[in-house]
């Protein structure tokens, strides 16, 4: 796969160690390659160096746009960031949207790899082919939106975008993440911390050039006509109205969130209604926002006016919030869920990943585990804003008691022992996002990403999706798709998802605008379309599928090549195993045995090896990656 | 055909950009920023927006010929919120 058209060009290569920078033309890595993440990921496996630590400076930090990114394909806006993963040691990598893919094109750059570490902090500034190591004295410590206040005055440029951390990536907490255009998280496996190792605070870009596409004016008709179809579809019309916010209710109420650290599996309906309400209501939305390029514009500016929260103010509020806020810790005002959503934003602190270890913590609390000797005074309660708000702060700046929950609630059940590890929620190492007791191609999705504990490779939404049997068939070749506790076929299910989502990594398309949100959303083909009219190259949809699947065995060989992990690293956290669910789907839970067979069938469709969990040699050439085999 | 009057309807604005590539695409037949007659000026802090419609050349950006050429201004077809109408307000 080359890729001619609708590329910036270049690599970007910056030494901070040395403080050099390099350049090589894209094409010499696209042959033979997907691109975007492709590249992306190949460029990671090959230049890891063994036997390092994951914040090793010498490792490489890989910012990607995708195939078509900068382009008018509805939806390309978004970006890449790999890195050896900071909480498993195994493959890493993280996504956001935003502005700031495709000004990194306009400058003529696909990817930047940055090696070493600056000995003192520094940002990078890239101003077309122009690139510069610039201290960044005052801007260390600074919260995120501070950096970019501060770099927006004094960068007076006609188009900037930018890109930095918070105060938790300069920490080296596992779980800092990189902001992106202010409001947009490149979050998970520690990206802002793999940042912060390299004293490299921010990257700021401006790019004055443009992307020419193979087919201008069927591209057009092509992109224009998709747009116009996708702002049709009611899945459209419900993101763009209320964000993502909406599925917090619909999770809810078929039992499947994790409330108090996985205690259940669903929320009392007067802590729920509180924010299924104000979602509904709009209580809080101004309106909606696109990434680049995105008529879908999902992104809710929300405003607290009254109460205790007045003034909290911000975007990008998901579903995922409500989750990681509301139902794992106990707070059930909407309006301290945007308090503290945007508070992590500052930090550079991915929600997930920090709220977890705390839900952890709250449990062990809760469990006379942890006491208030540990805690430096603070008493741990569910629901209680002002705690959990001290808490992010301390874990952004690993003081106190942060300093245990800094690296993840495994690291930290490990340092705490007293069998604190039995509530530590987690996969490989990576904190859980989710609940995996009731949706069973949801739980194996998870539980065998490459990049640990995500949805984000190969979950499938369809299972809350109430559609028919014969759809089913159509889309996946498989009946099950839409049952949601159903464990029949759903390796297949997961395996087509898997090869999707990266299908759509490639392409720096948003995953709301495709299949995984919504059956009447893009699929494989028409991603094609537009893919084959803007790169000139002719792909089908299968052939792109099978560029996703190649893509899953980069990260595989990673993970193989950088740890340990076989089939054992698959299996569920023993709480989902042990403990049902609760809600309308009381009692489910992972059954061992189930979940023997799942493995079986997941990895016996690809003819993986049943004991280990690993591709063979003729996997990896059947896949055209034999230097990997 | 003919020559349009662009009004931004600045509240509308979603920020996409979308406009801003049509114009690109209009002038040149490719995709940037910089040689769009439109900037997108977004406040995330205040979550505002101010379109610009440049009548004049400035920072290397072509001026708004109002589509001359084509059936309708391309930005304003391209728009998926209607935040840009045709004529004067
Ligand atoms: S749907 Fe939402 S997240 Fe996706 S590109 Fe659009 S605004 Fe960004
Ligand atoms: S009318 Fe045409 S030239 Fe003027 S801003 Fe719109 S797209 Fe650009
Ligand atoms: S296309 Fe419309 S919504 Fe998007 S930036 Fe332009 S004016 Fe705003």
């Amino acid at each position: 796969m080359t890729q001619p058209f609708a590329i910036g060009g270049n690599i970007l290569r910056v030494d901070l160690t040395k403080r050099a920078v390099t350049m090589e033309p894209t094409a010499a890595l696209n042959a033979g390659f997907p691109a975007g993440m492709g590249v992306n990921n190949w460029l990671l496996l090959q230049e890891t160096p063994l036997g390092k630590e994951p914040l090793d400076p010498d490792n490489p930090l890989i910012f990607t746009a995708g195939a078509l990114v900068g382009t008018m394909a509805a939806t390309a806006c978004r970006m890449t960031i790999s890195c050896k993963n900071v909480m498993t040691g195994g493959f890493g990598a993280a996504s956001a949207g935003g502005n700031f893919a495709p000004e990194l094109k306009y400058a003529g750059f696909d990817h930047i790899v940055v090696t070493g570490r600056a000995t003192e902090p520094v940002y990078l500034d890239i101003v077309d082919g122009e690139v510069s190591i610039v201290d960044a004295e005052g801007l260390w410590g600074k919260t995120t939106w501070e950096t970019e206040q501060a770099l927006r005055a004094r960068l007076d440029r006609p188009t900037l975008e930018l890109l930095s951390i918070g105060p938790a990536g300069e920490n080296m907490a596992a779980a800092a993440c990189i902001i992106v255009s202010r409001t947009r998280s490149a979050s998970r496996c520690g990206v802002g911390a793999a940042m912060g190792s390299k004293n490299l605070k921010a990257i700021a870009v401006s790019g004055s050039g443009t992307l020419q596409v193979a087919e201008p004016q069927a591209f057009m008709s092509e992109s224009l006509a998709m747009q116009r179809y996708l702002m049709g579809v009611d899945t459209t019309k419900n993101l763009r109205n209320f964000g993502t916010g909406t599925s917090f209710e619909a999770w809810n109420s078929l039992g499947s969130i994790p409330v108090r650290n996985y205690q259940a599996t669903q929320m009392a309906p007067d802590e729920a209604d509180n924010i299924a309400t104000a979602v509904k209501e709009k209580k809080y939305i101004d309106k909606g926002f696109g990434c680049f390029a995105c008529p879908i514009m999902c992104s809710q500016y929300q405003r607290v006016k009254t109460g205790p929260h007045a003034g909290t103010r911000g975007e990008k509020i998901e579903s995922q919030d409500y989750w990681d806020f509301a139902a794992k810790l106990g707070i059930s005002d909407p309006a301290a869920v945007l308090a503290l959503s945007g508070l992590c934003t500052q930090l550079g602190l991915d929600n997930t990943n920090a709220t977890n270890p705390i839900a952890w913590a709250l449990e062990c609390f809760q469990r006379g585990l942890l006491t208030i000797e540990d805690t430096g005074g603070l008493e741990l309660n569910w629901g209680d804003v002002a705690v959990v708000s001290e808490l992010l702060s301390k874990i952004a700046r690993r003081e106190g008691i942060g300093d245990l929950l800094a690296d993840g609630s495994l690291a930290g059940a490990k340092k705490l022992g007293r069998g604190s590890e039995a509530f530590a929620m987690h996969m490989k190492g990576q904190d859980l996002a989710e609940e995996m007791r009731v949706f069973k191609g949801w739980a194996l999705a998870i539980a065998v990403a490459e990049r640990g504990g995500t949805h984000t490779q190969g979950g499938p939404l369809t299972e809350r999706m109430p559609l028919e049997p014969e759809l089913s068939l159509e889309r996946f070749g498989v009946p099950t798709a839409f049952d949601p506790t159903s464990y029949e076929h759903k390796a297949e299910l997961v395996i087509y998802y898997q090869r999707f989502h990266n299908l759509l990594e490639i392409m720096g398309i948003c995953f709301y605008a495709t299949y995984w949100c919504g059956m009447q959303m893009m699929g494989p083909d028409e991603t094609a379309r537009l893919y084959s009219l803007a790169t000139g190259e002719d792909k089908s949809g299968d052939e792109l599928m099978a560029e996703g699947e190649k893509i899953l065995y980069l990260q595989k060989a990673f993970k193989m090549r950088h740890t340990d992990f076989d089939r054992a690293a698959d299996y569920p956290p023993e709480r989902f195993m042990s403990e049902p669910a609760t809600g309308p789907h009381a009692g489910e839970r992972l059954e061992r045995p189930d979940w023997d067979r799942l493995l079986d069938e997941y990895y016996g469709q690809r003819g993986w090896d049943l004991e280990t969990g690993k591709p063979t040699a003729e996997n990896f050439r059947a896949v055209g990656l034999p230097e990997l085999a | 055909m003919g020559i349009s009057t662009i009004t931004p309807r600045h509240q509308r604005c979603g920020a996409c950009n979308l406009c801003v590539l049509a114009c690109s695409f209009h002038h040149e037949g490719s995709f940037g920023r910089r040689n769009a007659s439109i900037d997108i000026i977004k406040d995330e802090r205040e979550g505002e927006v101010e379109i610009v419609i440049f009548d004049e050349a400035r920072d290397g950006r072509k001026p708004c010929d109002g589509c001359a050429n084509e059936e309708r201004p391309l930005c304003v077809q391209w728009c998926p919120v209607g935040a840009l109408a045709i004529g004067r307000s």
